[in-house]
């Protein structure tokens, strides 16, 4: 009996393990595959579900005695030649492939053009100068610069202006994060409940503050206004210039608790009769939107 | 010469912007069927209703339309209605991949908003879908008589599906 157990999990563990160079093999093509459905990673680095049934798929073939260039058609015959991050040599890939070498030799071809004719120009030029008494024989050389010049920064920037205003919403969006600083912004809308709202006076100071989920309560920034009667919702941005201590800025953290306080005795600490909202702590990223509400009021001093 | 070189580097300059925001509003995410024009992959499974089993000869001989649908997937419950629709109206065969589900869920999730699927054909793990070369569900096929796959529809399908695809491919 124990016999056929240790036999029956020698199988198990022969029959789930790829042999050395087979999972070398296993990695190098999990690797080189490209997972659909996040496309910018591998089978390897994708921990989606359909990257996990392609990895045992992989897995099945190479047991299978499939040989490598057989899985790749096998996926391609399946997900097209998108799956491959070797695209093969063909009609359709010549471009792709050959691309660069032509532009590269096009590039050459007009060089050689270009100075080739440069020459002559030189030439020319000395004639000219000669003729008129001018010294300045670069002449042609400058101008051309200066077009290029010109071109680099008006031309550029105009374009880009232009085939930004027509991208999708998708593309622009992706843009704008790209140029944007990573530094976090926090957008709040502060609401305040119903209930207390007729208990402002209008002389109270809103607090608005963020500070970290755990350990020091020191505000990371901080703003406050004068609070109007009856006036239930404001907008406040909290960002890195709003701190209070230097290097404990928003940016120093990952996650923030945001608080909201209208105090009638204008202090910065909390004070009993104060109405408070705290929101849940929230994990910052580059832009932050929550909304808060002022619900409760400070019993004792904390 | 001059005016040459300028006008070659715009030309040359507009035919590159001329690319990169032609790319702008291609969905990088929709990845074309190589499977079009060919025979929709054999298959072996069963029924997830009556439990019998099935294969792909039994759908053949008719013009069908293959939707592989989960419980777990939202997109799934978006198309549904119009499913239904179109299995009230008797428009056309409608046939079930039942991906990567629990029997008991996904029976569940069909007693609750009905069932237009003359036949479901369970995918436990997934291999059948990696056939069809699915990546994310929904997904529906469109398949002729001969069992060959002639349009591939990924994501939520509604009216205009029926309208501008399979209409027109169903009266060919």
């Amino acid at each position: 009996m124990k016999k056929l157990i240790l036999y029956c999990i020698a199988i198990f563990i022969f029959s789930n393990n790829l042999h050395a160079n087979e999972s070398k093999k296993y990695n190098e093509i999990i690797g080189s595959l490209r997972c659909l459905v996040c496309q910018n990673q591998s089978l390897a680095e994708s921990d989606s579900s359909l990257a996990k049934d392609l990895r045992l798929k992989v897995k099945e073939l190479i047991r299978n005695g499939k040989s490598s260039d057989e899985i790749y058609e096998f996926m391609s015959e399946r997900y097209t030649d998108y799956v491959l991050y070797n695209p093969p040599i063909k009609k359709s890939t010549y471009f792709l492939w050959y691309g660069p070498f032509i532009i590269l030799a096009i590039c050459l071809i007009f060089l050689f053009w270009k100075y080739g004719f440069k020459k002559n120009i030189y030439k020319k030029n000395i004639l000219y100068v000669k003729k008129n008494n001018e010294e300045d024989i670069p002449q042609y050389n400058k101008i051309t610069n200066k077009k290029i010049i010109f071109f680099l920064i008006f031309f550029v920037p105009i374009t880009s202006a232009f085939i930004y205003s027509f991208s999708s919403e998708l593309a622009r969006y992706q843009i704008s994060h790209f140029f944007q600083s990573k530094e976090p912004i926090i957008n709040i809308t502060i609401q305040v409940h119903d209930s207390l709202l007729d208990k402002i006076v209008g002389n109270e100071i809103l607090f608005v503050y963020a500070r970290r989920s755990s350990g020091m309560r020191i505000p990371l920034a901080i703003d406050f206004f004068d609070v109007k009667k009856q006036k239930r919702n404001y907008n406040v941005k909290l960002d890195n210039t709003m701190y209070m201590i230097n290097n404990q800025t928003l940016s120093s953290v990952n996650e923030v608790v945001i608080e909201a306080r209208i105090s009638s005795e204008k202090k910065a600490m909390a004070s009993p009769g104060d109405y408070i909202g705290t929101s849940l702590p929230i994990v910052l990223e580059s832009s932050n939107y929550i909304l808060l509400k002022i619900d409760s009021i400070v019993t004792s001093e904390k | 010469m001059n005016f040459r070189f300028s006008t070659l580097s715009i030309v040359f300059f507009l035919g590159i912007i001329y690319f990169l925001y032609a790319g702008l509003d291609k969905d990088p995410t929709l990845i074309p069927s190589p499977l079009i024009g060919k025979t929709a992959p054999n298959f072996k499974s069963i029924d997830l209703i009556t439990g019998e089993s099935i294969t792909n000869i039994e759908l053949l001989g008719k013009f069908y339309i293959l939707n592989v649908w989960a419980s777990w997937c939202y997109g799934c419950s978006i198309e549904h209605n119009y499913l239904m629709n179109m299995y009230k109206n008797n428009e056309i065969d409608i046939f079930g991949l039942n991906y990567k589900d629990e029997k008991d869920s996904a029976i569940n999730w069909l007693k609750e908003r009905g069932n237009p699927y003359k036949k479901i054909i369970v995918d436990t793990d997934g291999n059948i879908a990696i056939d069809y070369g699915v990546y994310g569900a929904p997904e529906t096929f469109v398949i002729d008589e001969d069992g060959i796959i002639i349009y591939k529809h990924v994501g939520p399908i509604d009216q205009n599906f029926y309208n501008q695809i399979i209409l027109p491919l169903m009266k060919k």
